[in-house]
Formats: C-alpha cells, structure tokens, sequence
C-alpha cells in the first residue's frame, strides 16, 4: 500500500485552508478562532519569514499551521523546519534573525531546557541590531503537568537569561502581543517570549484580524530578483566580532549592553515602544465599560513627575496585580461579585522585566491597603513587585504564594475563595451539601485510563514484554527493569503491560540505563536486566547520545527502539524516518521533502553505523517473532560478540495505517484494493481474557448479548483488520476468525 | 449574562467538534455578542474523559468595531454556572456534576461506555461469588454502586445527588436569561416534523417507549443511543446532531432549528468533501427534534397519570 502514489484532484487545494489564511481577514472585522490560531495569525501578519519547531503540547498546533501556510502560494519564500530538537530549533531561528529575516521559534516549556545552552549567550548577541530581523520565542507552559513531565515555570529563565516575557491572557491578545513581540524585539534587539498556558491555547475566542504585512527582510544587501529582473532587498549577513563572538572581553562587554537593556525595560527610559499598548490599569468601576462601550481603559502616564504630583484622598481596599489567563478569570469573579468598586486590578503584560513605573503610578492612584497577587505556579511578578515597593520606600502587605498553591492551574474556584476571603464578604454556602455529597462520591466515579489506539502496534511490544518478564522472573528469578521514555509508548506504563520502571525526561529511558548498567557491570549483577524504550523521534531528539554511550562500554543493555514513522503522539510531525507520502501534493502532513535527504531514513543501518553490532529489525506485528527475540535479548549469552542489544521496532503508526487504508476506500473503481476481510471473536469463545485483558485491544468490547450475557466482540469500526491481526495471535482457543467481506471479488492473500 | 454550555463524554465521541461547531454556529447568530470556550486534548481515540465549554455573553451594544478586549469573560465555566449540560456518555455526567445548578437543563445519552477496569473487577466479582457461592451480591459488592453495568443506576445515582442543589442559587441571570433560557415544557407541542422522516425510526419507537424523565430538572433522553445512532448513520458525530435536534427545541431563540440546519450545510459542505455528511448529519438532526416530540408527549402522558 505504501507503493501507491495517487495523484490528488485538482482544486482540491483550496478546500482545506484553514480561515486564517485569508488575506482579506480583516474585512470581515472579527473571527472567532482557538488560541493556537490566533498565534499563526499573528505570525503571519506580522511578516515573519522564518519558522522553526519541535513539537510538544500545548503549541504544537502553531507549527502544524505554519507548515500549511508554507505550503500555500502567498507564501512562496517562507522556510519552516521541523527541526531535530528545541536547540537546533532556536540556533536556526536566530541564524535567520541575523540574515535579517523575523523569525519565530516553537516548542513546549521543557523544550527551553533543551534549548537554554544556546540562548543565554543568544542574548548577549542580541538580534542583529538594525540589521537583523526580530524573534519571538513562542513557549507554552504546563502548570498542570497534564501531558508533561513537570510542571516547571519557565519564566523563570528569565531571572538568568535576561529574555523578555510577554504574558497574554486572552485570544485576542495572543494575536495582538505576536505583532507586539516583533516591536519590542525590534525595539530593543532581544528576542522576546510569548507565554502561554494550555487553556489558552485551546481556548476559542476572536481576533480583529489585520492586514498580512510583505515581507520583513532588513535591508543589507541590494540584489537582483531572479523572476522581476527589479532590485530588490536580499538576506545578507553582517560580520560583527564584537557582537556574535561571546569569549573573553566580548562576552561580558555583551553581558553589559544586555543588562543596559533590560534596565531601559525596567525603567524610567522606556519610551521605545507603545505604551498604550502593553500595559492597562483597569479600574474595577470601569470594568463593564471596559467591554462594553468599547474604550480602552485608563493607560498610565509614566513620567516621575506625575506620579509625584498626584495624590489619591480614596484608599482602595485591595488591590490585584496579576497576569495571563488569571486576569481574566479574577475580572470574571470580581464582576459577578459586583465588587468593582471596591478592588483595582492591575495586568502586567511584560511579566519579565517589570516596569518600576507601572507597578508605582496603580499604586499611587489607588492607594490600597493591601495587595494581592494572582498567578500560576512560581512567584515572579510576587518577587519583583515585592522589590519594586521595598526600593522606593513603600510598605503595603502583599498576599500572594502564601494563599495561593504554587502548583497547578488556578481554577476559578481557588481565585474567588481568596477574593471572598480578602473582601471580607460571606461566601454563598448553598452548594455545601452538594459538594460535600458530591466530593465523596466522586471519589467512586472510576477513573478512564488512556491506553494505547485501537491495532497499535506498541501495545504488541508491550505485551510481548510482559510476556518475557514474567517468564524470566518465573523460570530463572531474573527481574527485567524497563527505562520509559516520552511519547505514546509512555503508556506502556499502565496495566495490564506496566512496563516502565522510570519515567524522567526526553532521552532518559537510555540515560538512566548507562548509569545503572555501569553498577550492575561492576558488581556482576545477573539477576536484574536493563531494557531501555525510546521513540524513533525521541531517539534523535536526545537519544542517540545515550546509546552511543552505551556502546562505548558494552553494556549489557537491550535497546528498544519503537520506529513508527512519525513524531506520532503530538499530531503525526514528520521526522528522520517518516516515509513518503500516500498522496502527492498532500498539504496535511507529512511532506517527503521533510524526511532525511527526502527519503526514509532506516533505522537499522543507520545503527550500524554507528557502532552498534547487534541490530535487529521487526515488524511490530509478529508478536511470536517478538517474544522469542525478547527472550534471547534479556537471557545472557557470553558468547556474543556483543553484549549491548540493539531492537528497531518498525511498524507505521496505526492512526497513520487506519487513514491511508480510508484513502485507498475513497479511490475510485478500478485501482487494486488490499484483501478485504474483517475481524470478529466466535461463540465458542471461552472468555479467556487473552485478547481482552493480557492484550488490551479497544477494539474488543465486552457487551450484553440478547440472552443478556456479557460476551466479546469485536468493533469493526475500529479495528484494523488485515494490517493487525494481533488478537488472532495471542488467541490460544483460535476463536477469531476472518470474515471474508465479498468472497467473490477478494481472496485472502495470506503472509 | 453570560450562558455556558457545557459538554462532556469520552475521546472519539465528537465533543471537541460540537464544541466547536457550536461556538461558530452562536458566533455568526449572535455577531454582537462574545463567544468564548475551551476543551480538554490529548486523549482522542483512547476513550479518556473528554470536556468541552461554550460560553456566550449577550450584550446590546454593537460590538464589531476593533476593541481591545471586547468583554470581561474566561473561557472555563466555574462551578455549579452551566446552564445546559450536554453529556454523550452517563458516567462523564457523574464526574461532571459540580457544574450543575437548580435550572441546569442537562441531556444524557444513557448508553455508558463502562471502563475495562470496572469490567475487569465486576466479572473477578461474579467469579468470586459463583466460587464462594455464599454472602449475597449485594454484600459483594459494597459500596459500589456505580460499578454496576445498569445506566438506570447511574442516572438514579445522578438524580438523588443533583437532589442536594439548593432550589434558589446564584445562578440568576436576570430577563435576558429567561429569553434565551429554555421554553417551560410543556408549553406547546411542536407541529409535526415534516413529511414521513420518522417512519424510518417505527422501529426504534417500539424498542424505546421509556423516554422518560426522572426529576424536574434532568431531561433525559432515555434510549440506547449511541448504537442505535451508529446503525442508522453509520457515524459517531451523528450523536452530536441528535443532542443538537433536541436542543434547538429546548433554545428555541438561541438554536433555530432552520438556521442549524443550513449552517450544517454551509460548515460541512465546505470542510468535507462530499454531500452524504451533511444529508446525515441533517437527518440526525431532524431525529433529535422528534426526540423533542416523545420527550414532550411523555411529560404530558405523566401529567396526565397524576
């Protein structure tokens, strides 16, 4: 099935653009858009011709948008890659900037870890001055770890990199401070972050679209079109020792003008980008005006003369100083509890560095008795608006992490029980018995665990080594250890297979391993074995530097490499072994230009050479096949020449599987289909359990009959059919069958 | 005022694209107004708990000059303010119930998709019982009351909680909520859908004559759904239209059955390829308003009993 090209209709192209490609948007004055594409909008306005991502939740969807927009005819000389890992993702992006094109670089907040090496001498380079083009770093948090492995605050970065955060809190303004970011990097020639969190990039909202702005491309060079034959303004990169060589004096002569910048952001002198813009007080009296009559609210006037001047007589009670999606979640609650006129709010936008006058003029104007603070995970705005009230004398109380938890998101609930709590009013205790009854109760309600799709074939390598592991613990008392790694296969975690004995980061299923089997080599440990998981992208990612590693020593380690093709649990990205296309001139993903050298990269031979001697490739859905090669891994052979194992797992991505077979459904009459014939369990089935529990297929569902008795079948809708036959595998009764679906036209080609 | 629509189930069943289909359907009918919501991700195909929220704030004003921030309003429904909940599977409705008020409209689908945990324990249970073959089920099974395969369980359980609600909340939203707030059943019986479209369902009419409702506040369409739906249209979204049918009976200001249906047409005759979608998604639309119909022959059937 692989081998067949079909050649997409023509006209078909237009039909699945997405809306905010459309460049004559802003006609239509407003669009109600998620956040991710409020994001791509943004970016596109804004002229931006050079993208670069890994792909991780929540901001994933940014890059697949822009991949599409690169392939659309407007958008003829913007690059997009999908690159290796978030490092390489940041270098190319600033290598851009300083050719003089804006560039935008994506990944996820653990991805800055990755990256942080680069950008912290990043900026003390800066941008390229005047000559280069600006950067916008978009970094989606995860404060309720809910598809990560922590939960860090990745704005705090900033207190040792220096890099400006721009912190948006509605859809709008992730449009808006897109366009605003490229300004202020521009402005002060630093890339600049956007922080977002998920519920705001999966949040819908609208956006006032504007006018797609031409290209950005500085003008250093003068050059000839090769099409209009007119001059036009070519990339051209400028030699700067001073600039881009950070060693010896260089670097800390760097240090000094990033620390002048940021303290021109911090300060009085900041006057090189638009006030009105990034910062608003809102006074909770104007709350409703706010939206309604469509006024902006009061903007500060930042000069220090003013704020001398002006004397408020009325003491608020309290005020909020928060950020993000938090502002409009305390506005939300301040509303509905008709307490405007009791508290102000400030929403600081730049929440890194903040600005001393900002912070100063709300507290001037409103004279609150107390402050509080609202805002995710860590205490960054706390700690500098806590700094900026002790360097100028003032002593207000501050609430802030004492109340607030410092993990997770803050639900509307936490904010307004703080609200109530500080107002001093009754909180409304009609939904105590609810949610007292309901607290209980809910305990009960069971949990539904993610596992892994329907015919996937990671579920047949996690069954096979359960199948191993007991074995060995059973026959000869050896306990097989299981690295887990990031990616779908992470939920081989989970019964019935509960197979991975660590979980920590991109690459440290291998990590880890090296320094265990280093142990275990030393003290001639037998009875425990190493096997290490990893993804095929995660493998490029960060993993190759483990293994080779591995190598070097001769560990006795079995590496499980699962190749399915895709960088599959972020939405099927393409990466190294990604093969070609099914359709050509597809503009979904994957694109064959994307692959290694535009072809399929394979995995075993590239192994090879790099020094690993024992490779073995198999197919994913042999599941015998898998438990005997297992088993001779894991058992210890002297005699082998090498005792590190090397296992790739080839097998595409069953979602990928499932919807190239739809295509081939959709062909029309005439071109060759694959044997056709579904899956379902017999009435002899004795309930074993095999295929439903040891296996864990979906796909098999356990129903009511007409006798009213539970029994097993199969949901045709989901399963894979000819492409998996898993379940007639593990089935020791042989009591599912193929169900030829037209006997006539197909028969059965069996392997 | 702001109306929030809240909508659970599990991944695969759709509730990420009624979600959304709903947002855009409200955004273009209501172009003066700020719609907003989010969802939950990730776990599409893998049968997780799935949420959606819909949220609308009416306002007179115009609102489609360039604002800045048009109105005050955050994508997430708190606690106990979903004026309508929507749930595709009962025992997401369970996990979801904090969200309810005393006027809270909620439509279930009580065909559950039980957990293979549950499965797994409840059959270990009967084998446990049928080895012993002493001590009652009953005693077996404790306090597990939800762990029970009988969506009647669920839905009672559901009831008896929701019974806890105070009758007067701070859910009221004033004359304009009322306006868009569901018509009072049963204020009229809607003229009869046209041409002979239920004929084709005379079938299911007679295996699911409990349309029924179990406390004044939860309307339920009591019927095996999803596999009913499943043989008729041969598609997962057709649930989603058949809540929606349903629904723009209930919203009559806010849903239009007539402008529902061609904006189906318009949104996915232009992302689909293809006009079978549409025609199905508009017949389960149109099964969902003669839905609407049993659900109110039944109410006034009981009104009649007492």
């Amino acid at each position: 099935m692989t081998g067949v090209v079909i050649e997409k209709e023509e006209n078909s192209e237009n039909q699945n653009v997405n809306i905010i490609f459309s460049e004559d948007l802003q006609r239509k004055g407003k669009v109600l858009v998620s956040g991710n594409e409020a994001i791509t909008r943004g970016i596109i306005e804004s002229g931006v011709e050079f993208a670069s991502i890994y792909p991780g939740t929540p901001v994933t969807e940014v890059g697949d948008l822009l991949y599409s927009w690169s392939k659309l005819s407007q958008a003829k000389s913007f690059i997009f890659d999908y690159a290796i890992n978030e490092i390489v993702a940041l270098e190319e992006a600033i290598g851009a900037s300083w050719t003089g094109l804006r560039s935008v670089v994506i990944f996820k907040h653990l991805g800055m870890n990755i990256a942080s090496d680069a950008l912290h001498s990043i900026m003390y380079s800066g941008i390229g001055g005047k000559d280069g083009g600006g950067m916008v770093i978009i970094c989606g948090g995860d404060p309720q770890s809910s598809s990560s492995t922590n939960s860090m605050d990745v704005r705090m970065y900033s207190l040792h990199t220096k890099l400006p955060i721009l912190f948006p809190s509605s859809t709008q303004e992730l449009h808006k401070f897109v366009k605003l970011g490229y300004e202020l990097s521009e402005s002060i020639d630093l890339p600049v972050m956007i922080y977002t969190t998920p519920k705001l990039n999966f949040a819908t909202g609208i956006i006032f679209p504007e006018l797609i702005q031409p290209t950005q491309i500085k003008p250093s060079q003068k050059g000839i079109n090769n099409d209009q034959k007119e001059t036009v303004k070519i990339p051209y990169f400028r030699r700067d020792m001073n600039r881009y060589i950070n060693a010896i004096h260089f670097a800390i002569n760097n240090q000094k003008k990033l620390l002048d910048k940021i303290s021109r952001l911090e300060g009085a002198e900041f006057r090189n980008i638009d006030q009105e813009k990034t910062h608003l007080i809102l006074t909770l009296e104007k709350i409703n005006e706010f939206g309604m009559s469509g006024s902006k609210s009061e903007t500060i006037q930042s000069s220090s003369s003013d704020l001398k001047n002006k004397k408020s007589k009325k003491r608020t009670d309290f005020a909020i100083i928060t950020g993000g999606l938090p502002f409009f979640l305390t506005a939300e609650i301040i509303s509905k509890l008709n307490l405007s006129s009791k508290i102000a709010v400030l929403k600081i936008n730049i929440v890194y560095p903040i600005n001393q006058s900002v912070i100063l003029n709300f507290i001037q104007k409103h004279n609150p008795k107390k402050i509080m603070i609202v805002e995710e995970l860590e205490p960054l705005i706390e700690n500098s608006v806590k700094n900026i009230l002790y360097d100028n004398g003032i002593h207000i109380p501050i609430v802030g992490k004492n109340i607030f938890p410092r993990y997770g998101e803050l639900s509307p609930e936490i904010i307004q029980n703080a609200v109530e709590k500080m107002a001093g009013i009754e909180k409304y205790d009609g939904f105590k018995k609810f949610d007292m009854e309901f607290d209980i109760f809910k305990k009960r309600i069971p949990i539904r665990e993610p596992t892994f799709c329907p015919g996937c074939s990671h579920r047949n390598v996690f069954y096979a080594l359960r199948k191993v592991a007991d074995k060995l613990k059973e026959k000869k008392d050896i306990d097989l250890l299981f690295g887990g790694d990031i990616g779908c296969y992470t939920m081989g975690m989970s019964s019935p297979y509960s197979a991975m004995d660590w979980l920590i980061s991109m690459g440290a299923g291998i990590g880890v391993a090296n320094g265990i089997g280093r142990v275990f080599k030393k003290f001639g440990i037998n009875n425990q074995r190493i096997v290490a998981l990893i993804g095929d992208s995660t493998f490029f990612h960060s993993g190759i530097q483990g293994l080779l590693n591995i190598l070097k020593e001769n560990l006795n380690i079995t590496v499980i490499i699962l190749n399915n093709y895709y960088v599959a649990m972020t939405g099927h990205q393409p990466t190294f072994t990604t093969p070609p296309p099914l359709i050509s001139n597809d503009t979904k993903l994957p694109d064959p230009n994307i692959g290694f050298q535009n072809k399929q990269l394979k995995l075993d031979e590239f192994l090879r050479n790099l020094g690993a001697y024992q490779v073995v490739s198999i197919n994913g859905y042999k599941i015998p096949e898998m438990i005997t090669l297992f088993e001779n891994s894991t058992e210890e052979n002297n005699q082998s020449k090498s005792r590190t194992k090397v296992i790739v797992v080839d097998s595409e991505c069953a979602l990928m599987v499932k919807r190239n077979i739809r295509k081939i459904w959709e062909l029309p009459r005439g071109i060759q289909r694959g044997p056709e014939y579904y899956v379902q369990i017999s009435s002899a089935c004795p309930q074993c359990d095999e295929c439903y529990v040891k296996l864990g297929c979906t796909a098999i569902k356990y129903v009511l009959n007409e006798d009213n008795r539970g029994v097993y079948l199969i949901d045709d809708s989901l399963c894979l059919r000819e492409k998996c036959n898993a379940c007639i595998d593990v089935c020791p009764n042989a009591c599912i069958e193929k169900i030829l679906i037209n006997p006539n036209l197909n028969k059965i080609v069996e392997n | 005022m702001i109306y929030n629509i809240f909508l659970c189930g599990i991944g695969g069943q759709g509730v990420v694209l009624f979600g959304r289909f709903l947002r855009l359907f409200l955004f273009n009918k209501f172009k003066n107004s700020t719609v907003t919501g989010t969802e939950s991700r990730g776990v599409s195909q893998r049968e997780g708990s799935v949420i959606s929220t819909v949220r609308i704030k009416f306002s007179k004003q115009d609102q489609s000059k360039n604002t800045y921030e048009s109105e005050i309003i955050g994508p997430e429904i708190p606690y106990h303010e979903a004026d309508v909940i929507i749930a595709l599977e009962p025992i997401e409705l369970l996990r979801n119930l904090n969200f309810a008020h005393k006027q809270t409209l909620i439509l279930v689908n009580r065909s559950p998709i039980i957990p293979k945990n549950v499965i797994l324990e409840r059959k270990r249970q009967i084998k446990e019982f049928k080895a012993e073959k002493r001590g009652s089920r009953e005693e077996k099974n404790g306090n597990k009351e939800i762990d029970s395969f009988s969506p009647v369980q669920i839905i009672e359980k559901a009831c008896k909680i929701l019974e806890n609600l105070p009758v007067k909340d701070h859910s009221d939203k004033g004359e304009q909520f009322e306006e868009y707030s569901r018509s009072k059943i049963p204020n009229e019986i809607p003229e009869k859908i046209n041409g002979n479209f239920p004929d084709k369902f005379e079938s299911f009419k007679k295996n699911n004559r409990k349309l029924k409702i179990f406390s004044t506040y939860l309307k339920l369409v009591d019927l095996d759904l999803t596999s009913f739906l499943l043989d008729q249209f041969e598609t997962a979204s057709s649930l989603n239209f058949v809540m929606l049918g349903i629904l723009s009976t209930f919203l009559k200001k806010m849903l239009p059955f007539t402008e529902l249906n061609s904006f189906i047409e318009e949104y996915f005759g232009k992302n689909k390829k293809g006009n079978n979608m549409v025609k199905k998604n508009e017949d389960a639309l149109l099964f969902g308003k003669f839905l609407r119909l049993k659900l109110i022959e039944t109410i006034l059937e009981a009104d009649a009993d007492n």
